[in-house]
């Protein structure tokens, strides 16, 4: 064997996915996060070329069909046009977002481009001046809801140098994700590769070393689940041995932090706190960050925090100033979750209204059944109303904060 | 704390009235109608919570005169403080003044803190009128009972009240039974958002079948764009040849229009031409006029130089003859006269030896004359000086002399002088320099040199001679001696003194003579000579060298006069040859092309020449106008032939225009015409069929590169996730104020059933005392706007259903329950009753009593009566409570 096989491992472009949950109410981070999967697209097609990679292994979900967008296509495209006019070849498999039975503008690829088959797994030879030198196996999935094991259907010939496994699929049944292509490490073991080149885990992972089973995660985190880094992988094999380089691409990083306001007394060292918190998102990270905050702790400062437009004007403030850094920093989202600074035990020894308030609010917290009951009763006429089975509320956390406001008001004495 | 003094400074009737010192529990003011019991009580609650205003529906108590005003004493301890209040603005201003102890200037706060005015005035100081209005403000906004209930279990709010709040906040966001502005906009906004979505999914979704249309499209565009091209290029060439065709016919009627126009300016061309001959005499005799008219300058000069030369010779000749006559010599002789520069030369040499021949002689004759006064001066001297010798002066006095001073020198030394040399040295002098003379003038000739060195020769030797003679004739003359040889010595010496003298000067003044004579002959030998050269000139005899000299000067003038009239004349009749010729020219000229005599007066030549010039003039332009025309009359006949031949060419062209279009029998421009509409209208056709088929390629290409480039999509995805996260926050906030509001609730609810307040067991309790255990049980539900007692039987009834002394005995109850349970709340504030036992039966007047004296002990209490009885009930049950009797205002 020559020089060793270089190549680079990306998958889950979700070339304009939906970002889900933020607010992203500037149009400057609105710009930013609609163009942040095509400028990681853009980074991995640069990266290939600077790193002079062999080719390009895709594992699936290169944009969500769904959306039906042309653009994501053409970006695409233009993006293997690009690799191939630098004569890099691009090795993709269909996935959950974008199957082959799905929804496609017809835009024709470029030739370097090779789409593995649907209906079985698909062995192509790459070839280095006239020699096999890595042979790569791959299957798409024909439907979005692809519930057999591909995996199992991997099997390495003799005589390939450098055997390389292309998949998007669930090892070991991960929460959080659909269980597509549900298969085992040890399906992966079975199939004799050197490299699994795994998709449909956002984030990176490298499951095992023996043989390298890796997600390279998605090179744009999609929501603010989706935080760190986010980019692709680098794969030089040599000689049986294996050697990953992570790469991040990841034009907007996603960051989310609790602020401690245990010490906070004033509105201002609220102000202060958030601001904090953003700089240290923005230290921790390489490109501009959206940031989700929660602010908690027994505090002073949880009685003026309630006063209505206090919050919002500190975060409003913060955010012009995150805002006009030179990497910028967009406040998603802050959400109140200080306490009052009352003695909770204390007045729930205490034999008058608020230990009742208190007593009622545990006996609830500790049936869970009947706190659900207390909240969706509360709930059931607003979410029939809303219809979004998305919005379930958290019984146990409403129930805590719904006795906490309680306790201020009577505590406090409502002035407002 | 304690209330001591109320104290009116100007309200309603009273006027600096002190009501006090009040006691710590229990103080009963008895006093009649109109004594101030309840303006005491009204001034109470002013001065703490301020003065109304006219518009409030309170009692007034306005002064007679001035500003309403009063103030309070409180006591504490060592400490006492006035709180003060004068009516203004926002209820007055206050003043808290320390009388004694430590400020405090927050004391009215501590006083009130947890009661409004609005609870003090139902629960605090309060008269029959207030007594029912406990009730009545129930379930309303302000719920005092609720209120102070909130307060007695140590809640600075009312339970009710939070939850309203948080019913409201919640209802902010969504309302179960009503239309919420939040919920509902965000759900509305995420319908729209969605609505597009969905949109924008379309348009994607019919990308494939949009190209497949674009390909179709681009065939009919290509199809309709070889119509429309097809279509212009008929209409354009039909529009050229329409085009072509006009533009012949208007060329022709310009052709026509230029030929006309044309033969108009050839005719006019030829008549000018035959109107404007030049005369061939003078343009034959042009040359020799141009150089008449170029010599005429210079004959005027020559004329002006005959007339000034004619002047010069008269006046030369006047000057020859003023010469003339001044020579005093005829015309002949004077030309005749040689009077060259030799003559000149001479006459003036003539003139200066004579000049100073003369001055010698008359200098010499001058000082012969002198030195003879001299020499007879000195000569009249001797005789004197030699008197005393003895001797006389004569011709040998000199011996005599020698002779004497030899004798003398004899006596005096004995030896004697012997003879002297005596040699005249001027004899010699003048002898040498006459030879000089003589010698220089033979050498060079000069006559008057010679003659002078003769005579000085001659003189010289005379004087020589002399000399030698008498030096030989001396004589020896005796001299006496003796004493008188001295004397003698000395007059010897004088006269020999004397002697010499004169004889010196004697000889000088005949050398002098001498030479005075010789000058003189000198003098006239040169004047004859010079009278021999002038004669022999032919001057007159006598003439000066003076006169001589201007003689030839003036001739010499008479000559040059007479040369210059010569040379004048022959300078006048040059000019007049030369005037005569050009006039003879002139006249030439003039006669040959003027017809006018030949003769011409020199004056009018001028005049000739100048009519020449004109007429020349004139027939040179009539000759370029002549020529002019005679070029315009070409040039038009060739421009009229060329615009024929235009004509005729556009004429051709036009009926090829029509040949082309097969239009040779009866075409014209109109039928070409027609023909272009029809065309254009084809043409306009086609264009709008390809216009529409473009402008739908376009579209859709547009709606392509659009979904190719556009984020649209995207965000709206960010739209729908923002309002998504918003709904979202809004449920939240929605469930956790609505959840807050109902643990409150079902708190109360608790509460009220398992923990009935202690103010209500208390009232519940003063209740059951003030009715004899009639009535044993009081209900005050919270949420609700009842109030409700129980009988013996626990039969329920509400407030309405109760007798009027029964419910105010259930309103007092509830009064006295609440602010016993009020430890915290309004610490410094009294109760003020003003004669609410008025209704009581005894025995309930007498519970009454009981329960306000108990409460007491814990709160101070000030009742107001006008009762004696009443207040003598309180002295029976209440042996310590103060007792203050007011009089009437």
């Amino acid at each position: 064997m020559g020089r060793p096989v270089r190549f680079i491992h990306a998958a889950d472009l979700h070339l304009d996915a939906p970002f889900g949950g933020i607010d992203a109410q500037d149009s400057r981070v609105r710009d930013a996060l609609a163009a942040s999967t095509y400028r990681a697209l853009d980074a991995l097609a640069a990266a290939c070329i600077e790193r002079g990679a062999d080719f390009l292994v895709i594992s699936g979900d290169v944009y969500n069909q769904a959306e039906r967008r042309v653009r994501s296509q053409l970006a695409f495209a233009k993006a293997a046009a690009t690799l191939e006019h630098a004569g890099i070849p691009v090795f993709v498999v269909h996935g959950n977002h974008d199957p082959a039975s799905g929804w496609s503008a017809g835009i024709a690829m470029p030739h370097n481009v090779h789409v593995f088959a649907d209906d079985r797994v698909e062995r192509v030879a790459y070839e280095r001046d006239g020699e096999a030198v890595c042979a790569l196996y791959g299957r798409s999935y024909r439907r979005a809801a692809e519930t057999a094991n591909l995996a199992s259907g991997f099997k390495r010939e003799i005589g390939d140098v450098v055997a390389i496994g292309v998949l998007h699929t669930n090892v070991g049944g991960r929460p959080g994700y659909d269980d597509y292509a549900p298969c085992t490490l040890d399906d992966l073991r079975a199939a004799g590769m050197d490299y699994w080149a795994l998709g449909h885990i956002h984030k990176p992972e490298v499951l095992s070393q023996s043989p390298y089973a890796v997600y390279s995660g998605c090179p744009q985190g999609l929501d603010p689940t989706q935080s760190g880094p986010r980019g692709c992988y680098e794969v030089v094999i040599d000689d049986g041995t294996v050697e990953t380089t992570f790469l991040p691409l990841a034009a907007i990083e996603w960051r989310y932090a609790e602020v401690d306001l245990s010490r906070a007394s004033r509105l201002d060292d609220v102000r202060d706190a958030i601001a904090e918190s953003v700089d240290a998102a923005l230290a921790d990270a390489t490109t501009p960050v959206i940031v989700r905050l929660d602010l908690t702790g027994r505090c002073d400062v949880h009685t003026p925090l309630q006063t209505a437009g206090a919050l919002a004007a500190i975060v409003d403030d913060a955010r012009d100033e995150a805002l006009g850094l030179e990497r910028w920093a967009w406040i998603d989202r802050v959400r109140d979750r200080t306490r009052p600074s009352i003695d909770l035990e204390a007045l729930r020894s205490a034999e008058d209204f608020t230990g009742d308030v208190i007593r009622l609010a545990d006996d609830l917290l500790e049936d869970s059944a009947q706190g659900h009951a207390f909240v969706d009763e509360v709930a059931a006429t607003l979410l029939d109303r809303v219809g979004d089975p998305g919005l379930v509320p958290d019984a146990p956390d409403i129930l805590a904060r719904a006795r906490d406001l309680a306790l201020d008001r009577l505590l406090d004495g409502d002035t407002r | 704390m304690r209330l001591r003094r109320i104290e009116a400074e100007a309200f309603g009737a009273l006027s600096a009235r002190t009501l006090g010192d009040l006691g710590d529990g229990l103080t009963v003011v008895l006093g009649p109608n109109e004594a101030g019991k309840s303006s005491f009580t009204a001034l109470t609650r002013y001065v703490l919570y301020g003065f109304p205003t006219a518009r409030e529906k309170e009692p007034q108590y306005t002064p007679a005169a001035g500003r309403r005003a009063g103030r309070l004493l409180f006591e504490e301890g060592d400490g006492r403080w006035v709180i003060e209040r004068t009516e203004g603005p926002h209820g007055g201003s206050v003043t808290v003044r320390t009388v004694a102890g430590a400020t405090r200037p927050g004391l009215l706060g501590e006083i009130t803190a947890g009661v409004s005015a609005l609870a003090y005035k139902i629960v605090f100081g309060f008269g029959l009128d207030e007594m029912s209005a406990i009730e009545a403000q129930r379930g309303s906004g302000d719920d005092i009972i609720a209120k102070l209930y909130a307060a007695s279990v140590g809640l600075r709010t009312s339970p009710q009240d939070v939850r309203a709040r948080l019913e409201k906040e919640a209802e902010e966001f969504f309302a179960p039974r009503g239309r919420s502005k939040r919920v509902n906009e965000l759900l509305a906004e995420l319908r729209d958002i969605r609505a597009e979505i969905r949109t924008v999914r379309d348009e994607g979704a019919a990308f494939s079948e949009d190209r497949e249309r674009l390909s179709a499209l681009d065939e009919r565009l290509s199809a309709a764009q070889e119509m429309r091209a097809a279509k212009r290029a008929a209409h354009a060439v039909l529009a050229s040849a329409v085009s072509s065709y006009e533009e012949r016919i208007a060329q022709l009627e310009e052709r026509e229009r230029e030929l006309t126009e044309l033969r108009r300016q050839l005719k006019s061309a030829e008549d000018a031409l035959e109107r404007d001959v030049p005369d061939a005499r003078l343009l034959a005799s042009a040359p020799e006029i141009d150089a008449l008219v170029g010599d005429a300058s210079a004959f005027n000069q020559n004329l002006a130089a005959l007339r000034e030369a004619a002047s010069e010779v008269a006046a030369a000749e006047r000057a020859l003859d003023t010469a003339l006559a001044e020579t005093g010599l005829s015309r002949e002789h004077v030309l005749a006269l040689d009077a060259g520069p030799e003559l000149l030369v001479a006459v003036e040499e003539a003139r200066d030896d004579l000049r100073r021949l003369e001055a010698d002689r008359d200098a010499r004759a001058r000082e012969a004359e002198r030195l003879s006064a001299i020499a007879a001066k000195a000569e009249a001297a001797l005789p004197a000086a030699f008197e005393s010798l003895g001797i006389a002066p004569g011709p040998d006095a000199d011996r005599a002399l020698d002779a004497i001073a030899s004798e003398l020198d004899a006596v005096e030394s004995a030896e004697s002088g012997g003879a002297r040399s005596r040699v005249d040295v001027p004899a010699i002098f003048i002898l040498i320099a006459g030879i000089a003379s003589l010698v220089a003038g033979l050498i060079l000739g000069e006559t008057v040199a010679a003659v002078i060195g003769a005579i000085s020769v001659i003189a010289g030797a005379f004087f020589v001679a002399r000399a030698l003679f008498m030096s030989r004739r001396q004589t020896i003359v005796p001299v006496p001696v003796g004493a008188d040889t001295f004397r003698v010595r000395r007059a010897l010496d004088a006269a020999r003194s004397a002697w010499r003298v004169a004889a010196d000067a004697r000889s000088a003044a005949d050398a002098a003579s001498s030479d005075a004579a010789l000058a003189t002959d000198t003098y006239t030998t040169r004047q004859a000579l010079f009278a021999k050269r002038m004669a022999e000139t032919g001057f007159p005899a006598g003439t000066t060298p003076a006169a001589a000299a201007q003689m030839i000067s003036r001739a010499r003038d008479a000559r040059r006069a007479s040369g210059d009239v010569q040379a004048k004349r022959e300078a006048l009749a040059a000019l007049q040859a030369r005037v005569d010729a050009f006039s003879a020219r002139v006249g030439a000229v003039a006669e040959s092309v003027l017809g006018v005599s030949a003769a011409v007066e020199p004056d009018a030549v001028s005049g000739l020449v100048g009519r020449l010039r004109d007429a020349l003039a004139d027939a040179r332009d009539t000759g370029i106008r002549h020529t002019q025309h005679d070029d315009a009359v070409r040039d038009l006949a060739t421009r009229i032939k060329a615009a024929e031949e235009r004509h005729a060419r556009s004429n051709d062209e036009a009926r090829a225009i029509l040949l082309e279009r097969g239009l040779e029998e009866g075409g014209s421009l109109g039928v070409l015409r027609e023909h272009l509409a029809l065309a254009e209208a084809e043409s306009r056709d086609a264009d709008a069929i390809y216009d529409e088929v473009a402008a739908e390629r376009s579209r859709l290409q547009g709606t392509l590169d659009t979904l190719g480039a556009e984020d649209r999509g995207a965000q709206l995805r960010l739209s729908e996730s923002s309002a998504r996260e918003r709904l979202a926050d809004a449920v939240d906030r929605y469930l956790v104020t609505a959840t807050a509001a109902r643990l409150v609730g079902k708190a109360q609810e608790r509460y009220e059933r398992e923990r009935q307040p202690e103010v209500v067991k208390r009232a519940e309790e003063i209740f059951r005392t003030l009715t004899g255990d009639r009535y044993v049980g009081l209900s005050v539900p919270l949420g609700s706007n009842r109030l409700e007692v129980f009988d013996e039987r626990s039969a329920a009834k509400t407030s309405t259903e109760l007798s009027r002394g029964t419910a105010e005995a259930l309103y007092l109850a509830l009064r006295l329950g609440l602010v016993s349970q009020l430890e915290d709340v309004g610490p410094g504030l009294p109760l003020l009753m003003d004669d609410v036992l008025v209704n009581l039966d005894p025995e309930r007047r007498r519970g009454a009593a009981v329960a306000v004296a108990d409460l007491a002990r814990e709160r101070q209490v000030v009742l107001f009566t006008c009762h004696p009885d009443t207040a003598e009930l309180f002295g029976q049950i209440a042996p310590d409570r103060t007792e203050i009797t007011l009089d009437r205002c």
